[in-house]
């Protein structure tokens, strides 16, 4: 019996600790008597100066500093409700879920602050400056899909297109090309942030253009006999019922020196706009020169056609001479009928080649990248984002950049956020960054997407490619994707009224009653 | 009585049986080969381990390639093939046993693992299907063992079964179990049973494919190993040994319960002492008679030109360039990967130039450096640039490598270095952390990451500096589908003094047959400090002299009087017949690794090999 009752002591006493332990984790105090080390603690990620949404998932970090024990008070003003102490042993902070996402619901507009204290190998506490970070009033959409690749450029395996739900961790597959023997899959694009209205290309094996609407997945050839390839880089219009792609002959060099890594170049590429009602492609002599037309995205209200221009393709030699305009057609889609191209922004008075034009959704904004040639600006360290204001035409760096490539960038259907994919974080591995928008056009410092394990990005080697920002889950099943990946494409027709191709150089159809 | 009484005992021949294998896969098989061949890789990584969870069948893979990693040590590689082919024999053998005192049990044990033997014997081979089909029968055996009444249950719960080891094995595991309900059980609700198995496997793959699996309707039934096995450099098919191996426990089963009358022993009727004498003699025979059959097996089945071929690549990787060119002789058939390793050991050796011809060039100047962008070329072709110095090249190659086989080492290792070469330190830290999830590599993480923003530290290895001193500071676009021969005057342009570089150029200008071009770089090997002209480029100016007798071209070097000696006598030979074809044997013997055989009749325009 007395061996019982020790035994029951003894657990008894292990649950109390437990119990203190974890109390302590929890809502432990705060050390009375610290030293103040008047910088910012060094957290990575940078969590740090930054306005976040109120939807966002918790902001876990890593305290890159030498101690013993930390402490860190999360807070928003002083009432105890407002407020998560954490008391962690290692350097990892992980913000529980709930406690975190009421104080930040509730406390929209106001500042969010951090305090971290340190205990040094003297068993002395020490704090750092408070770290000062906004809760923004706007949600962001409240999902992001995007594609994970590897770092190969050319060679590929297994990919996919993903979504994440940034109101907390959960990630989960839209598609892969584990189904379909490992093909490539790319340019998922969605129209107006709608989850439920997107598409995808597949190539090689099962090649085609994934069509998702309102639940039902179609497969599309968009390549005809003229149009130089199936369609390419996509704009969904605002209606919903229209897709311009570009058309493009890619190819690829690859740089010798350290610094730079791929340079992608067209030889030829053109626009198009599909038709999803009618399964029909259209062009026009003006978005089929011989000039290289590319990267579409149509204003909100679909009246116009932004896209990139450059000069006719000569030698992949000289990549410094590729440079692209940014350029506008407007397009009438019920009476299938093109205005005229007008230069908005050309390379001659910027300097630099302009890509990935992206128009806010309330139309005051336009986004791009410019790096110093070329248009596929993930690759090249020299690209850097840029905001056009619509009304003024006046055109601005913004200060969110830093020495590496910043592309691919998406905005929230709100236009108060935007996402992009920046390889700031080591040079090589792309990664998702947040950033908000005020009213007058104020950009504020990015955040890296959060994870539940904040050294998640440390060893992770995948690519975050082509993020884009969607107010829900896409939620027709892999089985409905699957089952129209695996058939055979539907065949679209050429636009009959065209008399010119798109094989570029505007070439004039023969024969067209024959076809 | 002791040594009877051992002697007796199955146990005492499976020991001998292991043991035969074990010095086998030690000895002979090498299973530090088989590491290097499949480069496996286990790191204690969430990212990593999710992987294998997101499939069915992909708890086994991870489970093997957990072990799989250890056969860097043959030492472990043999005991693990070992234990698993005995581990698959005695399963077997414990349930014949339990189905019946059978005449030759443990040769009907046997049988499965022959062709299995036969399977495993190859370096291409998925291990992971001997580790699954393992389990399966442990499974099996579970099943057998089970009593009746939770039989209900355990059916059911095989949704586990066919998570772990996916919908072939599963398949497998499903016949065995259905059969072994309907032929040997005695239970009144047998046929339910056998339904019930035959159902599940209909039912849960189909639900595991339509709500909880990322995959394709033809894997979740039939999948066995991961795509990239299908692929090089494995190019796994599924062959007659590979169904045999699979059916024959099914057959096995059958012939068990067709006849039995005929091979059962009449155990009643046998007086103990009797009895338990022919056991010792049937045991003690039938061992003899499975070791020796597994001699012949792997005697028979073993390909050594396979091994050898392997072997080239290992010793290509780790540097020893003369044991690689020793081994050469060896390799009876032309392999473009072996004539591709074989020029980097005849660099190596310093004997690129004098001995280029003495192994076929069959494939000419592509050979060199291999098609860039195909699968197979990834690592070789960024083994060689790493050599050449060209390291941005090497490292574009090779995370092309990482992308096509997924984690590995060899390649993870690659790109740890070239950058630091580059100064890439964040990047290059980023592969050590991940590198040092595995068991395997931290000694090797250690001793790079110290290089990790230590440049005083980076000075003292040669390597390194030696790299940096060749690394092109110019950009130019690295060759790629176009003419190697860019790349490589592009390195010289950058550092003159670059000599793998010059001599792949000559070398290359020998195999594309552009001698004029050749002409052009004579006077470089006075200043690279060549005494000589090599020998081959001896042979070309003689033929230079010959194909363009009006060209005047300065030599620094006069022609070794042997070698015009013996281009007199090659074009006598020669202008002795009607055409060279006719004149090729009597060219062969004499002639056969000089540059002059190869331009007449190795060159692939003359061979139009593909």
């Amino acid at each position: 019996m007395r061996v019982f009752y020790k035994s029951i002591t003894h657990v008894f006493f292990e649950i109390i600790i437990l119990i203190i332990l974890c109390l302590q984790n929890c809502s432990g105090l705060i050390p009375g008597d610290y030293t103040t080390i008047d910088r910012l603690p060094n957290i990575d990620p940078d969590y740090t100066g930054i306005t976040i949404p109120p939807n966002i998932a918790p902001l876990n970090f890593k305290i890159n500093e030498e101690g013993t024990e930390f402490y860190v008070d999360i807070y928003v003003n002083n009432k105890d409700s407002d407020r998560i102490r954490l008391n962690a042993n290692k350097n990892i902070v992980m913000i529980p879920i709930k406690k975190w996402k009421d104080i930040l619901s509730e406390n929209r507009g106001k500042e969010l602050y951090i305090d971290i204290y340190q205990k040094d190998e003297n068993n002395k506490w020490n704090k750092f400056r408070t770290i000062e970070n906004k809760i923004a009033k706007e949600e962001i959409d409240s999902h992001v899909a995007y594609r994970l690749i590897n770092l190969g450029y050319v060679l590929w395996r297994e990919m996919g297109i993903y979504q994440r739900n940034v109101e907390n961790f959960d990630e989960s597959s839209i598609f892969t090309n584990r189904v379909t023997q490992q093909n490539c899959m790319n340019c998922h694009s969605f129209s107006n942030n709608n989850p439920k209205t997107m598409m995808f290309h597949m190539r090689d094996k099962y090649g085609g253009t994934m069509l998702i609407k309102n639940g039902g997945v179609d497969k599309v050839n968009t390549a005809t006999e003229y149009t130089m390839s199936a369609g390419v880089y996509p704009a969904w219009h605002p209606d919903g019922n229209h897709i311009a792609f570009s058309v493009n002959k890619v190819g690829q060099s690859f740089h010798a020196e350290k610094d730079k890594s791929i340079y992608v170049w067209d030889k030829a590429s053109d626009l198009i706009i599909y038709d999803i009602q009618k399964n029909t492609v259209t062009t026009s002599p003006k978005v089929s020169t011989k000039r290289t037309e590319n990267l579409p995205n149509w204003s909100p209200d679909g009246k116009y056609l932004y896209f990139c221009s450059g000069h006719e393709w000569l030698s992949k030699d000289e990549p410094n001479k590729s440079k692209y305009d940014l350029m506008r057609i407007s397009y009438d889609v019920e009476a299938n009928h093109w205005g005229n191209v007008e230069p908005i922004l050309t390379a001659k008075e910027t300097g630099k080649s302009i890509s990935f034009p992206r128009i806010s959704p309330d139309g005051k904004h336009l986004l791009f990248c410019m790096s110093d040639y070329g248009y596929f600006s993930i690759h090249y360290p020299s690209s850097d984002l840029y905001m056009l204001d619509m009304k003024t035409k006046q055109y601005r760096k913004l200060d969110i950049n830093s020495d590496h490539s910043e592309s691919f960038h998406s905005w929230s259907s709100n236009s108060r956020w935007f996402v992009f994919a920046s390889k700031r974080k080591d040079g090589e591995c792309s990664r998702l960054y947040f950033s908000y928008v005020d009213t007058l056009g104020n950009v504020y410092k990015p955040f890296l997407m959060p994870q539940k394990d904040p050294t998640f990005y440390d060893t992770y080697i995948m690519n975050y490619n082509v993020p884009e920002l969607i107010d829900g889950p896409v939620t027709v099943s892999h089985w409905n994707i699957m089952q129209a990946a695996l058939e055979e494409p539907i065949q679209s027709k050429f636009d009959s009224t065209v008399d010119i191709d798109a094989l570029s150089a505007a070439t004039k159809i023969e024969k067209k009653e024959s076809k | 009585m002791r040594l009877k009484g051992i002697t007796r005992n199955p146990n005492f021949y499976f020991l001998f049986f292991f043991l035969f294998l074990f010095f086998y896969y030690l000895l002979v098989f090498n299973s530090s080969l088989y590491y290097h061949h499949h480069q496996p890789i286990f790191l204690f990584d969430k990212t990593f381990l999710k992987e294998f969870l997101l499939y069915p069948g992909g708890p086994a893979e991870l489970i093997t390639q957990f072990f799989l990693q250890f056969f860097y040590f043959n030492l472990f590689g043999a005991f693990f093939i070992s234990a698993l082919s005995l581990s698959i024999l005695i399963i077997i053998y414990k349930f014949i046993k339990k189905i019946g005192n059978f005449k030759y049990s443990l040769i009907l044990s046997f049988l499965p693992v022959c062709f299995l033997l036969i399977i495993q014997n190859d370096y291409d081979f998925p291990l992971v299907i001997t580790v699954k089909y393992l389990f399966a029968l442990f499974f099996f055996l579970a099943y057998i063992k089970i009593p009746e009444r939770y039989k209900v249950f355990f059916i059911p719960l095989s949704c586990l079964i066919y998570y772990i080891l996916g919908g072939w094995i599963y398949l497998f595991y499903i016949v065995i179990c259905t059969l072994h309900e309907l032929l040997f059980s005695e239970s009144s609700r047998k046929y339910i049973y056998a339904g019930l198995n035959s159902l599940v496997y209909f039912i849960y793959p189909y639900i595991a494919v339509r709500y909880l699996f990322m995959i394709s309707l033809k894997e979740a039934y039939l999948y066995i190993v991961p795509l990239g096995f299908y692929r090089w450099p494995f190019n796994f098919k599924y062959n007659l040994y590979f169904y045999l191996f699979f059916l024959s426990f099914p057959e096995l089963q059958i012939a068990l319960f067709v006849y039995p009358k005929n091979i059962k022993v009449n155990v009643k009727k046998v007086k103990k002492q009797k009895k338990l004498q022919a056991r010792f003699h049937n045991i003690s025979a039938q061992s003899i008679f499975i070791i020796l059959a597994a001699v012949l097996i792997l005697t028979f089945s073993f390909d050594r030109q396979e091994k050898k071929t392997i072997q080239i690549d290992y010793l290509a990787e780790q540097g020893r360039w003369e044991e690689l060119l020793n081994l050469t002789p060896e390799i009876e058939e032309y392999d473009v990967l072996v004539n591709f390793n074989v020029n980097r050991a005849l660099y190596h050796t310093g004997q690129l130039l004098d001995n280029l011809f003495g192994y076929p060039q069959m494939t000419g100047a592509d050979v060199l450096f291999l098609e860039n962008f195909s699968r197979q070329a990834a690592i070789p072709t960024s083994d060689l640039y790493f050599d050449l110095g060209h390291i941005k090249a090497a490292q574009v190659m090779a995370y092309e490598g990482h992308t096509h086989l997924g984690y590995n080492p060899r390649m993870l290792k690659r790109i740890v270095v070239t950058n630091i070469i580059n100064e890439k330190f964040v990047v290059a830290k980023k592969f050590l952390d991940l590198l040092n999830k595995s068991i395997l590599h931290k000694k090797w993480v250690k001793y790079y990451r110290n290089y990790l923003f230590n440049e005083s530290l980076i000075k003292s290895d040669s390597l390194i500096q030696l790299k940096r001193k060749l690394i092109p500071k110019v950009d130019f676009f690295i060759a790629i589908g176009e003419r190697s021969d860019k790349d490589l005057i592009e390195l010289l342009k950058e550092n003159e003094n670059n000599k793998m570089a010059f001599e792949y150029l000559m070398a290359y200008y020998l195999l594309e047959f552009w001698l004029e071009d050749l002409l052009e770089y004579l006077g470089q090997f006075k200043e690279l400090g060549y005494g000589k002209y090599p020998r081959h480029i001896e042979e070309a100016i003689l033929v230079s002299r010959f194909a363009y007798p009006s060209k005047n071209f300065k030599v620094d070097y006069s022609i070794n009087q042997q070698t015009i000696e013996r281009f007199e006598q090659f074009n006598s030979i020669l202008s002795g017949f009607e055409n060279k074809e006719k004149a090729k044997e009597a060219l062969e013997k004499g002639f056969y690794h000089t540059y002059w055989y190869y331009a007449l009749y190795i060159k692939p325009e003359e061979t139009n090999l593909e």
